[in-house]
């Protein structure tokens, strides 16, 4: 029997419910631990770990008004020990690493196993991070990549939704030479000769969504 | 026993407004609701594309006609409603049917990068795709299959407006649908 001190507990943070009782589920049944809150979007998980503290919180990265990354930025600004996993759909590089950096001490794709999942909670609630293999080798590959610029994001979020260079400078309030040149910088740091390309790359990598 | 009899009866007929494969005066309609992400759904696609043409061989090219509405199940599937307006971008390019066979091929790879990527193999407008896609536009379409289909899970095949209850076993699903004609 283990007490009710020395149980792990887990707030969800995920904004389908499918998703949050398929969880509950699974973590409830492990004799260790404990689903103490569920949160929909953002903000929730934000507001439901300061009432509940949680010793592990498994966040969702795209979810409505205050995103995954935005929460766990702001939560481990205001608890230093929030131990949280993203778990979520995405395996691009850009989001593993966004993840990361805002505070996560583990990644986990929703396709994870029962066991690895509860092996994963395990860990971080001893104060380790949880990495499997395949996250921290995209990981590495980022960091490898070559950083853009804010300006050149903004630029490339636009290509994303189709716009051209004379609309990018017209929305930008820029010269349409000046988007010219982001947008060759853009195609070499992303290491591809057209648009097309670039926003394949883009989007695969989660540096922009569409 | 009204609502059983009303779901076992397709509500909204087909029409020129639906995505098709053949013609509507065709002796066999067959509306198929699926789910891009769904297997079953991939597979019951597959069967029918069999049996079209094994039947269009036997009896001539307007025996059968093959309609597709949508029916992405996102609560299971995060990817389903994106890839039906990726094949939705693609219709209004005239490639709905292309788009619709790669997404089933590849529907362990539905996310937007592979979706841009699959447009792209295809020789579609870009820039289009990409306004159509981040725009939204084709999301009422979507809804309204899946708002007045009367179903609750794809995938769902109606022939000729009455609900296929069989299993999804090529055998049976022929024999329902020549049993239907004749």
């Amino acid at each position: 029997m283990t007490s009710q001190s020395t149980m792990i507990r887990v707030l969800i943070a995920d904004d389908h419910s499918i998703v949050r009782q398929g969880l509950t589920t699974i973590i409830n049944r492990d004799p260790e631990m404990t689903v103490i809150a569920q949160a929909e979007d953002g903000q929730q998980a934000i507001d439901c770990f300061r009432e509940h503290q949680p010793d592990v919180t498994l966040m969702d990265l795209r979810m409505p008004q205050v995103s995954g990354v935005e929460a766990i930025s702001a939560i481990c600004a205001e608890f230093k020990p929030a131990r949280i996993i993203v778990l979520t759909t995405y395996d691009g590089d850009e989001d593993i690493y966004r993840g990361l950096r805002a505070g996560a001490q583990g990644y986990l794709l929703k396709d994870t196993k029962s066991n690895e999942l509860l092996n994963a909670i395990r860990t971080v609630a001893c104060g380790q991070q949880y990495i499997p293999p395949d996250v921290g080798a995209k990981l590495v590959q980022r960091l490898n990549n070559p950083e853009l610029r804010e300006r050149e994001l903004e630029v490339l979020g636009l290509m994303a939704r189709g716009m051209s260079n004379s609309d990018i400078a017209t929305a930008l309030s820029i010269s349409e030479n000046t988007v010219k040149t982001h947008v060759n910088r853009i195609l070499s740091k992303l290491g591809v000769s057209d648009r097309t390309q670039a926003v394949i790359v883009a989007v695969k990598r989660g540096i922009v969504s569409l | 026993m009204n609502q059983d009899r009303d779901r076992s009866l397709l509500s909204i007929p087909a029409s020129t407004q639906d995505h098709m494969q053949g013609v509507l005066n065709a002796d066999v309609v067959l509306v198929v609701y699926g789910d891009y992400q769904c297997s079953v759904s991939a597979d019951v696609y597959k069967m029918i594309k069999a049996i079209k043409r094994e039947l269009s061989a036997a009896f001539g090219e307007d025996y059968l006609c093959l309609i597709f509405r949508h029916f992405p199940q996102t609560q299971i599937h995060p990817h389903a409603q994106r890839a039906a307006q990726a094949a939705e971008a693609a219709a209004v390019q005239g490639q709905f049917w292309l788009m619709h066979d790669t997404l089933f091929a590849h529907q362990q790879k539905l996310e937007n990068g592979y979706l841009v990527e699959y447009a792209n193999n295809l020789g579609l407008d870009i820039p289009q795709f990409l306004k159509e896609l981040s725009k939204q536009v084709h999301i009422d379409r979507i809804n309204e299959d899946i708002e007045n289909g009367g179903i609750t899970t794809a995938p769902a095949l109606f022939i000729n407006n009455i609900r296929y209850t069989g299993r999804w076993r090529i055998t049976e699903l022929m024999a329902a649908i020549v049993a239907t004609s004749h």
